[in-house]
């Protein structure tokens, strides 16, 4: 999928991904304002929106990864995952909430591994 | 193909590993948001220029934990581990004393200038990249102090750390914009 495919216009030079990544930066109160402002919104399914062709030619992308992998576990959602969440607990939180649990882990992780050095060759590669 | 030399190096945040696992588990099943997407199509692009892709030390230590997922398994199978070396945490403190950013922000920044993979045979890469938008904004804003402080610290240093560089810092629809030119 190009990033061009993706950006159908919904009007002027404005397309439907842009407005989600404004409306993904409002925080709870301004997503409930715009609830208000357009309340056909709550009418929509999410079924309701195909997944596009594009989505589904970079997944396929990904399914060849899967199909070299030696047994199939996909994650399920009463899985275990993070913060003591299962797999739909967890994806079925706010955003802020997932990053702050992402974040707890991530930091607790960063404590475990305090200290640790990575001997590194004196012909190593730098980033030139 | 490059040679080793030429490869570019990327290290990504870990969110936008959170990203790419989510739309890997609910790609087939809804729309993915616009970070999921850019997650996945950021990957994706990458590795079709031999982009060699990072996360760090940390974020594989959490990820270690879910691998037996195929989600993570294969994010984990795509991806090399970067670890800080000697000075990282030297340059990590300047960087703070330098910018407002966290300690985790700065620990992220000094990794991408002063971190190996597990041969040792690199150091640095020469992308983070990140959704935290402002953390690029300061970031970008102190860049030229930041450079005279890496050179002045680096000049000191054996090989190879007197060779540390700053990395880029974007995110990843903005380097998937550049790549589609």
């Amino acid at each position: 999928m190009t990033r061009y495919e993706r950006e159908r216009t919904v009007g002027l030079s404005v397309s439907v991904e842009q407005v989600a990544r404004l409306i993904y930066s409002f925080d709870r109160r301004q997503k409930a304002r715009l609830l208000q402002l357009v309340p056909e919104l709550r009418t929509i399914r999410p079924e309701e929106a195909d997944i596009p062709a594009g989505q589904e030619a970079l997944l396929a992308h990904f399914d060849q990864k899967f199909d070299t992998l030696p047994e199939r576990r996909p994650l399920q959602d009463d899985d275990p995952f993070l913060g003591g969440l299962t797999v739909a607990e967890f994806f079925a939180l706010p955003e802020a909430e997932q990053a702050r649990i992402w974040n707890q882990a991530h930091l607790e992780a960063e404590r475990e591994l305090e200290g640790y050095e990575q001997p590194v060759r004196d012909d190593a590669l730098p980033a030139r | 193909m490059n040679s080793p030399s030429e490869t570019m190096r990327c290290l990504l945040d870990k969110n936008v590993a959170r990203y790419a696992i989510a739309g890997l588990r609910y790609g087939r099943l809804r729309l993915l948001s616009p970070l999921e997407t850019d997650a996945l199509s950021f990957w994706h692009t990458a590795e079709e220029r031999g982009v060699a892709l990072f996360i760090s030390h940390v974020s594989f230590h959490v990820l270690q934990r879910l691998a037996g997922y195929d989600e993570v398994r294969v994010l984990l199978d795509s991806v090399r581990v970067l670890s800080p070396t000697r000075y990282h945490a030297r340059w990590s403190r300047r960087i703070r004393e330098t910018a407002g950013l966290t300690r985790e922000d700065a620990a992220m920044i000094a990794l991408a200038s002063f971190g190996s993979d597990q041969q040792g045979s690199i150091l640095g890469t020469h992308l983070l990249i990140t959704y935290d938008q402002p953390m690029i904004n300061e970031y970008l804003d102190l860049l030229k102090k930041l450079e005279r402080r890496l050179r002045a610290m680096t000049a000191q240093l054996p090989a190879p750390f007197h060779q540390a560089t700053l990395p880029r810092m974007a995110t990843p629809d903005e380097i998937l914009l550049e790549w589609a030119d």
